[in-house]
């Protein structure tokens, strides 16, 4: 395996990064500097978790205007209901609150908050013992997403680029992923449902990892 | 699977990356990164592939009083944890009013609406049934709509502030008041009704509200009712949200 650059920033934190300079338009604009670049102005992730765990409510506020719609997307995706997934929401922006003092995750400040949003979505699935068909992605046929004008250039680049990655698996690989990632089943329990033997779903999950990495590695620019 | 010596074969990580690794199997791959850097960069990698996947749900806009929502909570809870100069009510309708940003339904019902005034009523089968837990301290109820209001549901807050609890509903799909009509949060205490606190609601049948009870009194539920006016000191009205019994 190739040796991975220290300083080579993951997909998502490059997309965090640039959705944050391309200028959100539900986000505030701070231009309280005339003529200085936005690069200047923008304040990073990291630092408004810093002022978060100084108790600074603002910079939540900034936060989840910077990335309160993909936690709220991708916690519909999982619930598959968007009033379980308001709750998801302010749960994990509540979370992400309590727990800025101990954030560790520099420069995956949004892969950070997402897995919060995951995990409560998935802890909201269990609990309501929701059907695996409810899990509405990923699917083949949603790789298209024109309707998304508002989400920064950058952050609906990578989402694309995730999406044909997605689309270019195997429908079986796609369905192992779909059981286990975002319907939260284990190993196992995603054997059992897709009914097929445990080594056979190590393998479609093993290979669609392969697939997506050679695709999301190689088509960075 | 590796132990802490044994570097992860390619089927692990992938495993790892799609969080497919029991608690134990994911632990034994935590502790072998303290030792291994070439493991490190291979797991960063791999944590980047279930990275971007999160991003690609297709897009959905959230409710625009999420926010507000939000900041409310942990306004309420920074609150709570600092302890107040401010009387909490003062501080909650401050903090509500400040980060309502355009959310007009937040109707905050007094502080002022003090439980000793409330009258205690009979007792009746209003009641439906014992909360599993008892509302103590920091807990969440579910209130689900009832015949009267189908797509209605709500969720009560309690949060406990030395020896008083701040209760803070927040509702929605609730159909539309007209004034003086308002809602009327109820809370049921053995056998005898107690008032919560009154609210109305904006566009989405959204409305919110807070009140403060004593930390020492046990509710075994809580339900709704649509009054006539804030002026009832009993329901008179259909009841439009119940507590959600968990088992
Ligand atoms: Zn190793």
């Amino acid at each position: 395996m190739a040796p991975m650059k220290e300083d080579d920033p993951p997909l998502m934190a490059r997309a965090r990064r640039d959705a944050a300079l391309g200028g959100d338009p539900v986000a505030p604009a701070r231009r309280d500097a005339p003529g200085e670049s936005a690069l200047a102005q923008a304040e990073s992730d990291d630092g408004l978790v810093a002022r978060m765990a100084d108790g600074d409510t603002e910079a939540l506020a900034e936060l989840y205007r910077r990335h309160g719609r993909a936690a709220y997307s991708l916690a519909v995706a999982i619930t598959g209901d968007g009033a379980a997934a308001e709750e998801v929401v302010q749960d994990a922006f509540v979370r992400a609150w309590r727990g800025a003092g101990a954030f560790e995750a520099q420069g995956r400040c949004l892969p950070w908050l997402l897995q919060i949003v995951r995990r409560l979505a998935l802890d909201e699935r269990r609990r309501r013992r929701r059907e695996l068909d409810t899990v509405a992605w990923p699917q083949e046929d949603l790789v298209d997403d024109g309707h998304q004008p508002e989400a920064a250039a950058e952050e609906r680049d990578v989402a694309v680029r995730v999406r044909r990655a997605i689309s270019s698996l195997t429908p079986e690989q796609r369905e192992a992923v779909r059981f286990v990632y975002f319907g939260g089943l284990s190993q196992s329990e995603a054997a059992r449902a897709l009914n097929i033997p445990l080594g056979t779903a190590k393998g479609r999950l093993r290979a669609a990892y392969e697939h997506l990495r050679s695709q999301l590695e190689a088509e960075r620019p | 699977m590796s132990g802490q010596d044994r570097c992860p074969d390619e089927e692990t990580v992938a495993l790892y990356a799609l969080d497919a690794l029991s608690p134990r199997e994911r632990e034994g791959i935590e502790a072998h990164l303290g030792a291994c850097l070439a493991c490190r960069a291979r797991l960063a990698r791999a944590r980047a592939v279930g990275d971007a996947l999160l991003v690609s749900a297709p897009r959905v806009e959230p409710p625009p009083d999420l926010e507000a929502r939000i900041l409310a909570e942990v306004r309420g809870e920074r609150l709570r944890r600092g302890g107040g100069r401010m009387r909490w009510w003062a501080a909650v309708a401050a903090a509500v009013l400040v980060g309502a940003n355009g959310w007009q339904a937040w109707r905050l019902a007094t502080a002022q609406r003090q439980l000793a005034k409330a009258q205690a009523l009979r007792r009746e089968a209003w009641a439906e049934g014992r909360l599993a837990a008892e509302l103590s301290g920091g807990e969440r109820v579910r209130l689900r709509g009832t015949a009267a209001a189908r797509d209605a549901s709500a969720t009560v807050r309690i949060v406990r502030q030395g020896n008083e609890r701040i209760v803070l509903l927040t509702a929605r799909g609730l159909p539309a008041v007209h004034a003086p009509e308002v809602y009327h949060l109820w809370l049921l205490h053995d056998g005898r009704r107690l008032s919560g606190g009154t609210f109305t609601v904006g566009s989405g049948g959204r409305g919110a509200m807070a009140a403060r009870i004593p930390a020492d009194v046990a509710f075994q539920a809580m339900g709704v009712t649509l009054e006539p006016s804030a002026a009832t000191v009993r329901p008179l009205g259909p009841k439009v949200l119940a507590a959600e019994l968990s088992s």
